[in-house]
Formats: structure tokens, sequence, C-alpha cells
């Protein structure tokens, strides 16, 4: 499936979805908690249940882009624009 | 990926499984056998088989009660029920402060009506439990965070698994016997479709309990916010504490007081509605005894660990308090609840408990057979490679290993002496010693029958657990019969079910070795002909 020559490529969009993908799921859900405000034990809840399936989405979609490069782009801009907006929406960690 | 997206899927699903498919296996099985924790830790001390099934369980225990603590500050007896044949009691003594959480404890034989001394110590289910999501011998958080990385793993290749199959359905009424890669491919889609919900179900709810773990940037805490429900029981049973501090001040005057316990019992389980799980008599036999009765704490798959619903009496038998617990506050709550009880099976009553159970034993053979299928699909042009060989010997070891090693953990709680310090820890020593030694004749003889034999020894081992289990009990298997005790009998028939599936497991790598011998053969001669 994958030439010789292209190991690193594999390793960095291995790299893209496991960490990029853990760090898109962890924005996707602070920006959920923004916008339904809700807070304490019910955040820690919902944060739950909510991070793993948009987790798992993402790391599919991650692995069925068609190429190596594709997917890498994808997940950086993806990460930019979303802790982008979570920042200038005033969030915090 | 090169190649489309359902090769790309292919791909994920091979290898975000394989890379850490023994964990999963490991964990699949220890977590399918805690649906039995209690009944494993049951079957695992002896000495209380002779308490199973008391004829008047409360009756006996007051009685046993009257006679070691007439006076004591509280008395508490927790009944048999489906889980637990059991009669246990415990007790505070006159002045004596709640320093241990129970105070002394003991469990009844029903015939004589004494307590069963020197039951022996065992790690029992408990250690089948903690290791299915902590593993052992490691910091608590590495065993979680490595657990939790195996099960999101293994959610990625359940859902990639269920996008690869273009007729997941029709592939499922398919089998073919002795076709090789196709009969494994068939296994591994049985064991996954018959219990595909349960699959998806249980991993998810799984990563769900490690939340607190895995999401360490929520402020978190250990399992997905049981803490600050913890702080918040803590905080309350603190209040409960002074409050009971208060109402047992000592009595200036006390004389025996006898209760009518058979028609308060009858009147509190029909109010609770439910069987009760435990009775708590404060200041027993003087004017000012409290009896309350609690009910089954999780019968329903929506409860929230919001106490345990009870009531209480006075010596009149007058209802004086009751406690019905309110369910979970709004849907996130609710939903929390709801997974947590799906995961931990504490709702389910014995028939749901069976088919939780086996559609875990179903999950513990999509894994296995996973691990199988991919030495298989790769034994022609892999054997003798590097990567192949260390897949086949951690398939042997992951797979036939752990069952070695699980035979040899029930077989070391048998015959350890009953007696000896930290015996509970020699169990679990015996445990690791056996899979340790699986891995090393995996690595080291593996070609020379390795599956043939590990298969055959842990066959073995659960074929005779019956028998010893009938040996070294104080109960024999015809008595237990009698008495009714089908926790003990249920691990008995268990045990035998297993040998069986590991013999035949045996029997088809003898008559796969028997036919690639003939095979080997009858080439060489075509070739001696030529």
């Amino acid at each position: 499936m994958f030439s010789l020559s292209e190991p690193w490529f594999l390793t960095a969009r291995i790299l893209a979805a496991t960490v990029g993908g853990y760090l898109l799921s962890m924005v996707i859900c602070l920006l959920l908690l923004m916008l339904t405000g809700v807070d304490g034990r019910d955040a820690r809840m919902l944060t739950g249940m909510v991070f793993f399936v948009s987790y798992l989405v993402i790391v599919v979609i991650l692995f069925s882009v068609s190429t190596h490069r594709r997917a890498i782009l994808l997940a950086l801009a993806s990460n930019s624009a979303l802790w982008t907006l979570w920042y200038f929406m005033g969030g915090q960690l | 990926m090169k190649g489309g997206f359902r090769k790309s899927m292919t791909w994920l699903h091979t290898w975000s499984s394989l890379v850490v498919i023994w964990v999963l296996f490991a964990i699949f099985l220890t977590g399918t056998l805690s649906f039995f924790r209690a009944e494993i830790t049951h079957w695992m001390t002896p000495e209380h088989h002779i308490s199973a099934r008391a004829e008047s369980p409360v009756l006996m225990a007051t009685s046993y009660l009257q006679s070691v603590a007439p006076f004591g500050e509280s008395w508490q007896i927790s009944l048999p029920d489906s889980r637990s044949p059991v009669l246990g009691v415990n007790w505070l003594a006159e002045g004596e402060e709640r320093q241990r959480r129970r105070g002394a404890r003991a469990v009844i034989d029903p015939v004589s009506g004494t307590a069963i001394e020197d039951a022996r110590e065992t790690a029992g289910g408990n250690f089948l439990y903690r290791f299915h999501f902590e593993l052992y011998g490691i910091p608590r958080s590495v065993g979680r965070w490595i657990v939790g990385i195996a099960s999101m793993l293994m959610f990625i290749a359940i859902i990639s698994g269920v996008i690869i199959h273009r007729k997941i359905f029709a592939d499922f009424f398919s089998f073919r016997p002795g076709k090789k890669t196709a009969s494994w491919v068939d296994a591994h889609v049985l064991g996954s479709v018959l219990a595909l919900p349960f699959h998806i179900m249980i991993t998810f709810t799984g990563l769900f309990l490690l939340a607190g773990t895995l999401l360490f940037w929520q402020g978190g805490n250990e399992r997905g916010g049981q803490q600050g429900q913890n702080a918040n029981r803590g905080h309350a049973s603190e209040e409960q504490r002074e409050e009971r501090a208060q109402a047992e001040k000592p009595s200036s005057q006390r004389e025996i007081v006898s209760l009518n316990m058979n028609a308060i019992y009858l009147e509190a389980e029909s109010l609770l509605g439910q069987p009760i799980s435990d009775i708590t008599i404060s200041k027993p036999m003087t004017h000012e005894a409290e009896v309350t009765f609690r009910g089954s704490e999780k019968s329903s798959l929506s409860h929230f660990r919001g106490g345990t619903p009870e009531v209480t009496y006075n010596v009149k038998g007058e209802l004086i308090k009751e406690n019905f617990p309110a369910g979970a506050e709004g849907p996130i709550a609710t939903t929390y609840g709801v997974l947590r009880s799906l995961h931990e099976g504490h709702f389910a009553d014995v028939l749901t408990r069976w088919l939780l159970f086996f559609s875990g034993v179903l999950g513990t053979v999509m894994v296995g057979s996973g691990a199988l299928l991919w030495s298989q699909k790769r034994e022609r042009q892999q054997v003798g490679k590097p990567g192949y060989e260390v897949v086949s010997a951690l398939n042997l070891a992951g797979i036939a290993g752990l069952f070695v090693a699980l035979g040899a953990y029930f077989w070391a709680n048998r015959l350890v002496p009953a007696g000896i310090d930290g015996r509970a820890d020699w169990e679990i020593i015996i445990f690791f010693c056996s899979w340790l030694a699986c891995i090393l004749h995996s690595v080291l003889l593996r070609q020379r029958h390795g599956w043939l034999l590990q298969l055959a020894a842990a066959g073995l081992m659960f074929l005779l657990l019956p028998a010893l289990d009938a040996l070294t009990s104080p109960v024999g298997l015809v008595a237990a019969t009698t008495a009714g005790d089908w926790v003990r009998l249920s691990f008995d028939f268990v045990s035998l079910l297993t040998a069986a599936g590991l013999w035949a497991a045996a029997y088809f790598v003898l008559s796969k070795g028997r036919k690639s011998r003939a095979r080997r053969n009858s080439v060489s001669n075509k070739k001696g002909k030529v």
C-alpha cells in the first residue's frame, strides 16, 4: 500500500491523526462547553461522552484522505482554525 | 491513502488493532470474567460454601449477633442474594468507636449458627476486575493510560471493521470451514457481528469511564466525574455520622428488648418493592433500637449513585424514616448514569448478566481470531521474518498462555495453604509466573507443538477444576446441588465449557499439523518419483 520512499510521510500522518486528532477533539469539546455554557461536573461528563466519538471520527477522516500530504495539512489547518477561534472567543484552559 | 477509501480503512483496521491486540485480549477476557466478580470470589473462598442458603437468615444472624454483641453499638446483616449466597454480619461492640469501616465481621454457618472461622484470604474476582482496567504491578495511572489507549485503538478498529465490510450481514451467514484464511475471516466476522452493539457499547463506555485519566486537561478526576460525587457523598455521610454519633450517645439504661423482625422485614420488603440486601440495627436490644432495611442499590439502568433506597423502623415496628433517592438531575447526568451502568452491569439480573458474559466471550473470540488472522494471512510470505515470528510468539503467549495463567490462578487458590501470610499475593504471583513460563515457551519452543501443549495444559486444568473443587471444598458437589449453591456450580460448569473449547482448539491444531505433514510427504514423494 505504501512505497518505501514514504515512511516519513506515513509517520507524520499517523502523528497528525493521533496527536492532531487528540488536540482537535479537545478544542471541539472546549468550544462545545463554551457554546452550551455547561460547567462543573456536567462539563466533565459531557466532555467524556463527546471527546471519544469526535476523536474516532477525526481519525477515520484523516486516514480516508487520499494522500499523506493532504491529511497532514487538513490536521494542521483544522487545528489552527479551531484553536484560533477558541482563543478569540476568550478560551482559557 | 493511495488505493481508495476501503483499502485505507482496511489498513487502519489491521494496524490499529494489531499494535495492542494482546493487551486487548487480556482486557476483554478478564473484563468478561469481571461480570461475575462476586461469584468468582465466592468460588475462591471454599470455607464460605457451607454458608449457602440459610433457611431463615435474618433470625439466624440476629441470634448470632445477640450472642456475640448483645449490647453492641450497631449490627449489620448482609443477606444472601443471587450473586453471593453467604450470610455475613458486622457489628460494633459497646463503646467501640467507628474506627474500622464496618467493625468486626463474620460469615455465618447456617448449620451450626456460628461463625465460619479461618476462611482463606483470596485475591478472588477483584484481581481480575482491577486487572482489566489498570493492569497490575505498575502505577495505576500508567495502567489506566495503557488500557485507555488500547481501548481507543479498539474503538477505531471496530468502526473501521464495520466500514470495510460491504456485505456485513451477508458475510455473517457464511462459514467456510477448512478453508484456512477464509475460515478465520468467518470466525472473526461471526464473533464481531453477533454482538456488535455490545462491542461498541463496552468499548465506548470503557473509554468513558477512563476519561478522568485520558482527558487530563479537563481538571480531571479518576473515572469520569466520580470524585465530585464522592466528595458530595463524603460530605453527606459526615453529616450523617455526626447525627448518628449524637443519637448513639451511651444511654443511661439498657435493657433487653426483642424485636419482631419477621413482621417488619416483610413490611419493609413490600414498601421498598425489591429484595432487601442488608439490614442495620442501631442500639440493638434497647428501647432506642432502630432497624434500617436497604434494597439492592443498583437494580435499574438509570440509577445515578443517589444512594440506596431504605426504610427505618423503631422498636415498636413503626415506620419512622424512608429514603427513596431521586434519579439523576438533567439529561447529561442521566446519560452518564446509563452509560456507566451499561459497562459495569450492576443493573443486570441473572439472565442479563449471562447475556453480557457471552457477549464478552464473543468479543474475546473477535480479538483472538483477529490476531490469528493476521498471522494466517502472512504465513506463506513472511514465515521466518522477525516481525512475523514476534507476532506468532505473542499470539501463542497472549491467547493460550493467558488461559494457562488463569487455570493456574484457580488451582493456586485451592492448593496454596489457607493460613500463610500474603496468601492473596501468592495467587497473583502464580498467575504471572505461569504466564511468564508460557511466554518463554512461546519464544523458545513454539515450533515444537507450542499451541498444542499450551492449549492442552490449559484445557486439562479447567477440566479438572470441578474435581479439585469437590475435593477441597467442605461441601461436596452433590450437597451444593441440594443446597442450591448455583453460583459455585455455575463456575464449575463454565470451567468444563472452557475446557471443551480449549480441547477442541487443541484438536484443531493437531489435525491441522497432521494434514500439513501429509501434504509435505506427498509433495516430497512426487518429487522423488520425478
